[in-house]
């Protein structure tokens, strides 16, 4: 633009200026009041049937609201399966889901932040590594019983890994991977640049401003998002269904290649028999369950704080 | 007699430009650039948004190697040596040659740790009391130490503006580089801490080289030595005007397109 342009822009204002008021502010308030109203209400409305869920889940389990028996016993932990409700426990499935969840994060999460790193840090952006990018997010929206059948082909059958727990823990992390890899991803790119550019100005290679500047700075949310895929491999039925994981496991496994159960599998199963005690032993067994999950949110979160104050 | 010999035949100069050329792409930022800097003087980049002296400056220690597309052409001698040489590698000029940057960019860590990263990157085995006395070196090396010297485990965010700056400036000290670039590194700060700056540079000119790229034409004839005005042509490609003792620049240059932007007429 010109200076004789802008001049006659200024001056045409100038002559023309008018107060045009604050047009429509009480609606532009309201508005925002009535976003704020919605909001509330949808939490209410989650957290509300969140609260029914639990509460009805630990009565049944317990009978502490109506006065019923206690299925959470000390004999629920220390009993396997069997077909009479009084003698059932979830010995099996709790040391399964302890095993297998232990070993998908083993296999998971170096992996996945590893890819992550490449796909930021590392890879040059041409056709192949946008079409890894797009095949990774697509991966992460796959339906889970998918993942069942390739672990059954792959590990199962042709590593003949068989029904073992090796099996299903690494079905579940080529299930979570793709989750752990986009929010890693997520959260690299979030790393300023500038932080960056000054390690590399003061000689610092691209692993060592990876280890040092990028690593620390995203672990927060990198052990966020693994929160998140690790939450939804241990409440996986379908794909340990598929590779067999067994209902009745009389027995604790005693290696990775044992055959083994996890809690959501004997949930299921329990919830299908038609005695009404089985309903309580799948109430409890959903306690232990939502523990279990809540102690390995718990241990990230806290190494992530324990982490992020050092640094 | 010898002392004498000598003197004259070493290299007056830290870093020389010779026909140096930037890509981004296909698209030319920098063309035909010559320009030798010399030692233990400030030198300033001057010129109009966009004409290629962040650039230029960039190029100087390699920085240019973290934009995928960026190429460079020409040369640019440090000791004699091409640094855009095949076996030469980036890593090892960019120790040499610091930078510090437009916004304060400490980590987040502790003042102590953002002075001893580049040491400690770097591989230089240190005891404790080495590694202490470098980081105090440092820190009074940029005026800073007086300042923190209380609270060297505090967060290194935790300080102002212009102390983060002088931070930045210490940590680029520490790994005992013989330029440094600088990248309009007072815009971000106020007109005291700019003002420490300046000081701090004129202190640091007695062992360092500096380059520094500045919007502010106060801070050009002020604070630096020699002056090299760019400007875009009609491609868009920066290209440098004009070169020389920063006095001459201001006062009597000898390109009428230098005098039209040092006066005020235009970008």
């Amino acid at each position: 633009m010109s200076t004789q342009e802008q001049a006659r822009v200024s001056i045409q204002s100038a002559a023309e200026r008018v107060d045009r008021g604050a047009g429509n502010l009480r609606w532009r308030h309201f508005k925002g009041r009535l976003l704020a109203v919605f909001g509330w209400f949808s939490i209410i409305f989650g957290l509300g049937m969140l609260l029914v869920l639990i509460l009805d889940v630990i009565n049944r389990a317990t009978g502490i609201f109506s006065g019923g028996p206690n299925w959470l016993t000390w004999d629920f932990f220390n009993n396997f399966d069997s077909r009479f409700a009084q003698r059932a426990g979830a010995e099996a499935a709790i040391f399964g889901t302890l095993y297998t969840i232990s070993l998908t994060i083993l296999f998971s999460f170096p992996i996945s932040v590893a890819a992550a790193i490449y796909l930021e840090e590392y890879a040059s952006d041409n056709w192949f590594t946008r079409l890894i990018e797009i095949n990774i997010s697509n991966l992460a929206a796959v339906p889970s019983i998918i993942y069942g059948l390739l672990g059954l082909q792959v590990f199962a059958r042709w590593l003949l890994f068989g029904r073992s727990i090796l099996t299903g823990a690494l079905t579940l992390t080529l299930l979570v991977m793709p989750i752990i890899i986009v929010a890693s991803r997520e959260s690299i790119r979030a790393v300023p640049l500038s932080l960056r550019q000054a390690s590399y100005a003061l000689g610092a290679t691209r692993w060592q401003t990876v280890w040092n500047v990028v690593l620390p700075q995203s672990i927060g949310g990198i052990l966020t998002g693994s929160i998140l895929a690790v939450s939804r491999a241990i409440g996986e039925t379908a794909p340990l269904i598929t590779i067999g994981a067994l209902t009745f496991v009389p027995f604790l496994p005693r290696g990775i290649m044992d055959i083994f159960t996890v809690l959501p599998i004997q949930i299921f199963n329990w919830t299908s028999r038609p005695q009404d005690d089985f309903r309580s032993l799948a109430a409890a067994g959903i306690l232990v369950l939502l523990a279990i999950l809540l102690t390995i949110n718990a241990l990230a979160i806290y190494l992530r704080n324990r982490y992020q104050k050092r640094y | 007699m010898t002392i004498i010999h000598d003197m004259v035949r070493e290299n007056p100069n830290a870093l020389e430009a010779r026909n140096m050329s930037v890509y981004y792409g296909s698209f030319r930022a920098v063309k035909h650039v010559n320009l030798a800097i010399e030692k233990n003087r400030i030198t300033a980049l001057i010129g109009p948004s966009g004409c290629g002296k962040s650039t230029v400056l960039r190029s100087f220690n390699r920085m240019n190697d973290l934009v995928p597309s960026a190429r460079v052409e020409g040369e640019v001698l440090f000791h004699g040596e091409n640094i855009y040489a095949p076996e030469v590698d980036p890593v090892n000029v960019r120790r040499r040659i610091g930078m510090v940057f437009q916004k304060p960019n400490p980590f987040p860590k502790s003042i102590y740790e953002n002075v001893a990263y580049g040491p400690r990157i770097n591989g230089w085995k240190l005891s404790k009391r080495e590694m202490d006395e470098l980081v105090e070196r440092s820190l009074r090396g940029a005026a800073l130490w007086d300042e923190v010297k209380d609270k060297l485990n505090q967060n290194g965010l935790s300080l102002s503006g212009g102390q983060q700056q002088r931070l930045c400036i210490a940590r680029a000290l520490a790994v005992e580089p013989e330029v440094i670039l600088m990248d309009e590194p007072c815009s971000a700060l106020d007109p005291i801490s700019t003002l420490k700056i300046e000081e701090l540079m004129f202190e640091l000119r007695k062992n360092y080289t500096i380059i520094i790229v500045t919007h502010n034409m106060q801070q050009a004839s002020r604070a630096s030595d020699y002056t090299a005005f760019f400007l875009m042509d009609s491609d868009r490609a920066g290209e440098l005007i004009e070169y020389g003792p920063t006095s001459q620049i201001f006062q009597n240059p000898k390109d009428e397109r230098t005098e039209q932007y040092i006066s005020g007429r235009f970008g």
